[in-house]
């Protein structure tokens, strides 16, 4: 089997013919359709077959890149990658707010010794990368629920939105450094 | 139809529909929580916010809508990532050992709110 993502290139390899063993030795006892483990094997795939593989009407003859690696990406796949660091991160993240919300709610003393660990430098930074993680991730999740109903699906819409959110999610992460500190 | 053993619902359809009715619940006690906290808080008005049932319910479902919305959103992660294509043959060991350590975290999460709200 020689798939490269959903493309099955054993449908295109024979043009629509099966192959037979007819040109074989045995040719002329009988000449049955070769079975698959007498085919031979499909060429690899590389850069300068597999748009012929993929497209074989296609005229174009030109290498495809296959490093995806290399490729830029658009501003909509760092918006993707961001709300699933940013979701992984509050994953995490809850752990400590709920541990946060037990410590504020267990007692008057565990509440002022809450608040007491929260006033340092270091609990004010997690604070904020958490406040901004969450913001990221609520305004990101608001826009596919715009996108659900129909708005922004194109991709210049998605291209806008995803500068729309991040330029909001970076004017909330200002906001929330200046309410922290 | 295809149907997966450790998504959350078991159809993507489900899923996405979870996803979307939790995120918005989220974001209303997020948004409730962040305003809260906008103001001075002491002990006493932020113990009182807690004591009231209507606050307790929106807290359980708050920490529910998160446990399935954690689910959801680790699943797609994992199932992406932590695959044979990308790590190997270990990759489906890997992946089925972090997708259950995400749930019993998750499950405990639901849990530590109960005890919170409800002690």
């Amino acid at each position: 089997m020689l798939t490269a993502g959903h493309v099955n290139f054993d449908v295109l390899k024979f043009d629509g013919q099966r192959p037979t063993n007819c040109n074989r030795l045995s040719a002329h006892l009988y000449c049955a359709p070769m079975r698959f483990w007498q085919r031979p094997d499909p060429p690899a795939v590389n850069e300068t077959n597999l748009r012929a593989i993929v497209r074989p009407n296609s005229k174009d003859t030109r290498p495809v890149n296959l490093d995806l690696g290399t490729i830029q990406l658009p501003v909509t796949a760092y918006a993707s990658i961001a709300h699933r660091v940013t979701g992984v991160l509050m994953f995490f993240a809850s752990f400590l707010l709920l541990w946060a919300l037990d410590r504020s709610l267990a007692s008057e003393a565990s509440f002022d010794a809450l608040s007491a660990v929260l006033s340092s430098p270091v609990s004010k930074f997690v604070m904020w990368g958490i406040a901004s993680a969450l913001t990221y991730h609520a305004l990101a999740g608001v826009k596919h629920l715009v996108m659900d109903t129909g708005v922004g699906e194109t991709m210049r819409g998605g291209v806008i939105g995803a500068r729309i959110v991040f330029v909001a999610a970076f004017t909330g992460a200002v906001l929330w450094g200046v309410a922290i500190w | 139809m295809v149907t997966s053993v450790t998504s959350f619902s078991r159809t993507g359809l489900s899923d996405w529909l979870i996803q979307r009715v939790t995120s918005i619940i989220l974001l209303a006690y997020f948004l409730l929580i962040a305003y809260q906290l906008m103001g001075s808080v002491d002990y006493t008005g932020w113990a009182r916010l807690f004591e009231q049932t209507w606050m307790k319910v929106f807290t359980l479902m708050a920490a529910l809508s998160l446990a399935a919305h954690s689910w959801i959103g680790l699943w797609s992660v994992f199932t992406d990532y932590l695959t044979e294509r990308m790590l190997g043959p270990k990759g489906n060991v890997i992946r089925l050992v972090c997708q259950l350590g995400a749930s019993l975290a998750l499950v405990g999460y639901v849990i530590w709110v109960v005890v919170i709200i409800w002690s």
